[in-house]
């Protein structure tokens, strides 16, 4: 069986409103990874399309796993896409169980500011984003 | 949804494809580039910047492809390590003024834009998600074309001159990359890579292009056939038109143009 991809199990909630995402060991330590350029949460940014890990254990399991990411980004010309990956790795790996972390990059879902979450938007606004 | 498989026949019809679109997108970033601090206002400067990041993201989302479609091309399917390039021409030097920045915004990346829209749905699954987001960023390139063809057209005198002879200098090139006149046979369309064969996707540029060219009057070899329809009144140079690379030669051949610092590079290697 092929590996689930973020287009068979959409995890995110992305409605007119704010978006809103999932909490689980993942997603939460995702939270703690910033866009470099703003400052903002790549899941507050509505980068992350889907965090999950591969396999029956989870990250909590006892062999460990994988931890698959999908990623989009505001502009495909993003100077940031190493920095951004390159702290998903690293603060996915200290994750509890997590042996592996795999990264996609999407372009589909296409970003708007409909991924943003209410903390992103406010956040944005305090730099003077227009929303 | 399955993924479709393609004929070996198909594959190099979209290795092809993704090459001359990447190569493209490529060559219109770097030249784009080349104006960032040399436009003729600083929020144009800001905005051949922003293009130029871009076309340069586009790019480097398509590069990509080639590993898959043809890895034992190695070093080729890289735009660092690559030496054959396939964009258009025009885009072979620098652009030597910023009425032919604009022709390229206006003409070769528009063109662009008529093929990912006409590849939203396309069979070859990974065209397809890279066009929605290309098309998304491309809208801001369109309207920038537009704004500045309408301003350096309304100048007059030499600035609108010299915006109709770049104009002009690009023009067949353009209209003849989107492939042969009458192609029946094309493996784009007929493997539902593109929706459209070249005819068609011409005729949808023309389209696109052509209101702004009559509003402006711009002395162009282009006419109104109908409500949505243009027809081109001269025609288009073939026989200097490379099937393969989709080039028009301008004095040189038509074939892939060797980068020569990479071809050195490679070169000396080879020794």
């Amino acid at each position: 069986m092929a590996a689930p991809t973020h287009l068979d199990h959409p995890s995110a909630h992305i409605s007119a409103g704010p978006a809103e995402y999932p909490h689980d060991a993942l997603w939460d330590a995702l939270r703690e990874v910033e866009d470099p350029e703003l400052g903002i949460s790549v899941v507050d940014m509505g980068l992350i399309v889907d965090a999950r890990p591969d396999g029956p254990d989870g990250p909590d399991g006892p062999k460990g796993a994988t931890a698959h990411v999908a990623i989009t980004y505001t502009a495909m010309g993003c100077p940031a896409t190493e920095l951004i990956e390159g702290d998903i790795h690293a603060r996915l790996r200290r994750v509890p169980g997590v042996r592996d972390v795999v990264i996609e990059v999407v372009w589909e879902p296409v970003w708007t500011k409909a991924r943003l979450t209410e903390d992103g938007r406010d956040a944005l606004a305090l730099l003077g984003v227009a929303i | 949804m399955p993924k479709t498989e393609f004929s070996a026949e198909a594959t190099e019809a979209i290795t092809r494809l993704i090459a001359r679109i990447a190569d493209n997108k490529y060559a219109l970033g770097r030249h784009y580039a080349e104006w960032c601090s040399a436009a003729p206002t600083l929020e144009s400067a800001v905005a051949a910047a922003a293009m130029a990041q871009d076309e340069l993201g586009h790019a480097r989302a398509l590069y990509p492809l080639l590993r898959t479609l043809t890895p034992a091309a190695g070093a080729e399917n890289e735009p660092e390590t690559r030496t054959r390039f396939t964009h258009m021409a025009v885009l072979d030097q620098p652009l030597p003024g910023w009425e032919d920045v604009i022709t390229a915004n206006f003409l070769v990346d528009g063109a662009l834009t008529s093929l990912f829209e006409a590849a939203v749905d396309s069979a070859y699954e990974p065209l397809a998600g890279r066009s929605r987001k290309v098309l998304q960023e491309e809208r801001m390139h369109a309207q920038h074309a537009a704004s500045w063809v309408r301003l350096l057209a309304r100048e007059g005198g030499g600035i609108r001159a010299a915006l109709e002879a770049s104009l002009r200098h690009a023009w067949p090139e353009v209209l003849c990359w989107f492939g042969p006149e009458g192609d029946g046979g094309d493996a784009l369309a007929a493997n539902h890579v593109l929706d459209a064969t070249p005819d068609a996707l011409r005729a949808r540029f023309l389209a696109a292009i052509g209101p702004l060219i009559e509003a402006e009057r711009l002395n162009l070899p282009l006419r109104r056939a109908g409500d949505d329809t243009w027809e081109l009144t001269e025609p288009l140079p073939w026989d200097r038109f490379d099937a393969e690379t989709h080039r028009l030669a301008h004095g040189t051949a038509a074939g892939a143009v060797v980068i020569a610092g990479a071809a050195s590079a490679a070169s000396q290697a080879e020794k």
